[in-house]
């Protein structure tokens, strides 16, 4: 094992698989002058050129379309967006383009585009460079959606996506791309569509979604003080998404709270809590809990964080399931 | 004349399938036996034709909503009819009509219902030759209307600076649905817009077949020397946006005199003076064209519908399933 960092991990998913198969190769701004924002493709125009790394110019619209044409003549494109607030201008691409156009077209084309796009807050960046779209896509059939909380998953999944023949919205944490992990030193992958249970318990189910995977844990900690043994379920993926192992969990704890940073309303705490219900209606000892962020964009600056949620609401959501 | 006689003859058969094929469509909408999702190019064959009777058979082409015409230059008759009846018969199984129908084995990509997408998507498919190092040209056509969009901005510019083999056909119709091309473009040739891609533009006769193909090819010819460029067609619209939409909004003065450029006397005035076509022929083309069409649809109006199972089937949405749930 070696320990990196988030943006680390997703460098070498990019070199690995670029490295692997000849028809990967990577669409964005700044890829040769910074290699991304965050670093996330460090070195890839040194190593591979500008056949197959190739910035573009700030028209996220027509080289998200670039992305999908050329995935459609056999490439297998990631496409980055720098920050997910700006897959705005690619919509129409990811939902009317990528996501239909097997369907559209009777199977004469699949979709093998990678869409990369950091989201999330943690940088104080105001509303329109801190959201969490996951929630704007999933209502679309034909797309899978990743979104990693580790460095060992960033990099598996997006190994994976890469690998995927349909195309894969890989929402990647800004927040998150200092944190370091473990990771082994050999090739590895990790599968679409399966969850990870990173914290047993028999108390309570907390679904965390990416970022919202630390507050979780830091409310178990906390919780654990209580005497309130939480289990945690980090979904990794949404769609696909592994409804067995929550419906396991939540059969067994009796509880569940669904917790993530995009806004609560019609966000996918709302799909996966309604999907609880329908399946495990009659292992339910209280109501599914919802948690995300306020209904208000985010704010610029140290006022950022009064439109997050925290361990302390998810320790609050906790406390009321569960009568001890 | 740089075409042979059988070139210029097949040109001719082309246009007046194109015709009376969607002469077909409007008599069948009108009777109720086909839905009104139609976009008919009637009046506009020539754009259609000339366009792809320029292209050679490694050459690919991008049409739009309004493209029967040129699709019938390229694909089977039957399986395109089908398609547009929404039969399991079809292109595509009955799930793209003409708004999205496609052949990757006759190289025609997928049609496409968001207005100007088509160019950076279709600019796409260009690169993929050009990485393949295949030979090849994309001939993308969009219409008047369509050149609003920021898309065909933004795809042109890529187009521009990774040297795509790429030509943009404008068919100029001179209406953006109810809208006249006068109220929504603020320059008089849309080839001009050329320019500010860094790219040469030619406005032609978009009524005149030969005029097209000589442009698109001329066009051709540059894309696969790294050269893309544009060629705006300018023609007219006889029918409404969709068949259904009476055009109560046109000055029926207008469309007398735009019936005045109908490609199909044109043409006939052409070949009729080098002595290609007799009164005889003309008959004749336009007899086994119908019955081409008649024999299309029945084939299509005997095919089945696709069923429920084939309509919700998952594995048409999603090439690779690797666990979870997708549905």
């Amino acid at each position: 094992m070696k320990e990196v960092f988030y943006t680390q991990a997703l460098a070498e998913a990019h070199h690995e698989e670029m490295e692997r198969d000849p028809n990967v190769i990577a669409i964005g701004l700044d890829l040769q002058g910074l290699g991304a924002a965050f670093g996330q493709c460090t070195g890839l125009y040194e190593r591979f050129g500008q056949e197959r790394v190739l910035t573009m110019p700030i028209t996220e619209s027509g080289y998200t379309d670039l992305g999908v044409g050329v995935a459609m003549g056999g490439k297998r494109p990631i496409v980055e967006i720098q920050f997910a607030d700006f897959t705005s201008y690619s919509f129409d691409a990811i939902v009317n383009q990528a996501a239909k156009m097997r369907y559209m077209s009777g199977g004469n084309y699949s979709i093998p585009i990678v869409i990369r796009a950091p989201q999330g807050a943690g940088f104080e960046a105001a509303a329109q460079h801190s959201q969490s779209v996951e929630s704007w896509y999933a209502n679309v059939p034909g797309l899978k959606i990743v979104m990693p909380a580790t460095p060992y998953d960033a990099k598996g999944l997006l190994k994976a996506a890469v690998r995927d023949d349909d195309p894969v919205l890989f929402l990647e944490h800004k927040g998150l791309m200092g944190f370091k992990g473990d990771i082994p030193e050999g090739e590895y992958i990790v599968p679409l569509g399966q969850a990870n249970v990173v914290k047993e318990g028999s108390d309570a189910t907390i679904i965390a979604i990416q970022a919202m995977l630390y507050q979780a844990l830091a409310a178990a900690d906390e919780l654990a003080k209580e005497g309130i043994n939480v289990e945690i379920i980090d979904p990794r993926t949404i769609i696909p998404l592994d409804k067995a192992t929550i419906f396991n969990s939540v059969k067994k704890t009796g509880r569940a709270v669904v917790v993530h940073e995009a806004h609560v309303r019609y966000g996918i705490g709302a799909e996966i809590s309604a999907t609880i219900t329908e399946n495990c209606f009659s292992y339910l000892k209280a109501p599914v809990v919802r948690i995300g962020a306020p209904n208000i964009p985010f704010s610029y600056g140290p006022s950022e964080k009064y439109g997050l949620p925290n361990k302390d609401d998810i320790i609050a959501a906790v406390k009321g399931i569960v009568k001890k | 004349m740089s075409y042979s006689t059988g070139e210029m003859r097949k040109m001719y058969e082309q246009i007046v399938l194109g015709r009376r094929y969607e002469e077909k469509i409007m008599n069948l909408v009108n009777q109720g036996k086909m839905g009104a999702f139609y976009h008919l190019a009637i009046g506009q064959e020539a754009v259609g034709v000339g366009t792809v009777s320029a292209m050679g058979p490694l050459d690919w082409f991008q049409p739009t909503h309004r493209s029967h015409p040129a699709l019938l230059c390229r694909l089977d008759i039957n399986k395109m009819t089908a398609e547009l009846l929404g039969r399991k018969t079809g292109y595509n199984g009955g799930k793209a009509s003409t708004i999205h129908i496609c052949s990757n084995e006759d190289k025609v990509l997928p049609s496409n219902g968001i207005l100007g997408a088509s160019v950076p998507l279709s600019a796409g498919y260009a690169l993929s030759l050009k990485l393949n190092k295949k030979e090849g040209v994309v001939v993308c056509i969009i219409g008047d209307g369509a050149f609003g969009e920021g898309n065909v901005y933004e795809g042109l510019n890529l187009v521009s600076l990774l040297k795509l083999p790429f030509v943009l056909v404008v068919e100029n119709n001179s209406w953006a649905v109810s809208n006249k091309v006068q109220n929504h473009t603020s320059v008089s040739n849309l080839s001009e817009r050329a320019k500010a891609y860094g790219l040469s533009g030619v406005t032609v006769d978009g009524n005149d077949v030969v005029k097209v193909r000589e442009a698109v090819e001329t066009a051709i010819a540059k894309a696969r020397k790294g050269e893309p460029s544009l060629v705006e067609a300018k023609t007219y619209r006889w029918r409404g946006h969709f068949e259904g939409d009476p055009c109560a909004y046109r000055d029926p003065q207008e469309f007398e005199e735009a019936k005045k450029g109908d490609p199909i006397k044109k043409m006939e005035k052409l070949l009729s003076e080098k002595g290609i076509l007799s009164e005889k022929d003309i008959k004749e083309i336009d007899q086994a064209m119908q019955k081409r069409i008649n024999e299309a649809f029945d084939y299509a109006f005997n095919s089945p519908v696709p069923n429920k199972d084939e309509t919700l089937d998952i594995n048409m949405v999603y090439a690779s399933n690797l666990g979870g749930d997708l549905a």
